[in-house]
């Protein structure tokens, strides 16, 4: 199983997600406070595969997350570092772009 | 409650990402040499490379080799075969084989006592460009170091190369 962590800042009911991503072979697990999702990165176990933010109606305050997450993992001497998804729904100016592309996270629109 | 195709986005987002991890660890990295006609160098008309890149994600990220990049274009196309520094200073002792600035001066080849320090040097410049293009791999693991018979190490290269030439 390729551990998953989930940070859903856009309020809805991550159900659907949930159950769509763990039958294509991933164990999630869903945080939606920040705090918490900083201590689950920073915890040795599980090592996670994977982290996908998904933005709320403001992207420009999750990038700020998104920073603090990926030095949390990176703190952490982990075997396998995880890769980054920020999703979106809403539009994300192209200096939020960048500025995700530099942290080297992966970026999809919704 | 997220849209069905909002899911599918996600999904293959992280299938891509998945595939592109899953190719990194069997192939490794993937590098794009560059040649230039070296007709103004040499009189063979052979070619130089003159810049190494390495790809990822959609991105290229500059190698900066500087007058090493002789002995990694040579490397490269010799990376199906561990080489060791005695093979490498046979194969770049002719100008024919080797091509690049090493090969300017005629003849010219690279002792064998200087292979292990500018292989050193090497996975520097290569540790510098894995780091800016964040993939989480050794220099060590790209360049590696088999250990042979006869108490000497060869050389491989655990990437992938294509070269675009340059005709000027």
């Amino acid at each position: 199983m390729r551990h998953l962590l989930l940070i859903d800042r856009s309020g809805e009911n991550t159900e659907v997600l949930k159950s769509a991503l763990r039958r294509r072979g991933f164990d999630v697990h869903v945080e939606d406070q920040q705090w918490r999702a900083v201590q689950a990165l920073r915890q040795p176990v599980p090592e996670w595969e994977f982290v996908v933010i998904v933005a709320g109606s403001t992207p420009d305050n999750d990038a700020t997350l998104l920073r603090e997450l990926v030095v949390a993992s990176q703190q952490l001497q982990q075997s396998c570092i995880p890769e980054f998804l920020f999703a979106s729904r809403g539009r994300c100016t192209p200096t939020l772009r960048i500025r995700i592309a530099k942290l080297g996270v992966h970026y999809v629109r919704l | 409650m997220y849209a069905s195709d909002e899911v599918d986005k996600i999904v293959e987002e992280l299938e891509f990402i998945e595939t592109e991890r899953r190719q990194l660890h069997a192939n490794g990295p993937h590098f794009r040499i560059l040649h230039r006609s070296a007709r103004q160098f040499t009189p063979c008309g052979s070619y130089e490379p003159v810049a190494a890149y390495l790809v990822h994600a959609g991105r290229t990220y500059q190698v900066r080799l500087g007058t090493l990049l002789g002995l990694f274009d040579y490397m490269a196309r010799h990376n199906k075969l561990a080489q060791t520094a005695r093979q490498i200073e046979r194969g770049t002792r002719t100008g024919s084989s080797m091509v690049g600035r090493l090969a300017a001066v005629p003849a010219r080849r690279i002792p064998r006592r200087y292979i292990r320090v500018y292989t050193g040097r090497i996975r520097m410049a290569l540790g510098k460009a894995l780091h800016e293009a964040g993939i989480e791999v050794s220099p060590d693991a790209v360049l590696v170091s088999e250990e042979c018979a006869m108490n000497e190490t060869g050389y491989r290269f655990h990437a992938t190369f294509e070269w675009l030439h340059i005709v000027e």
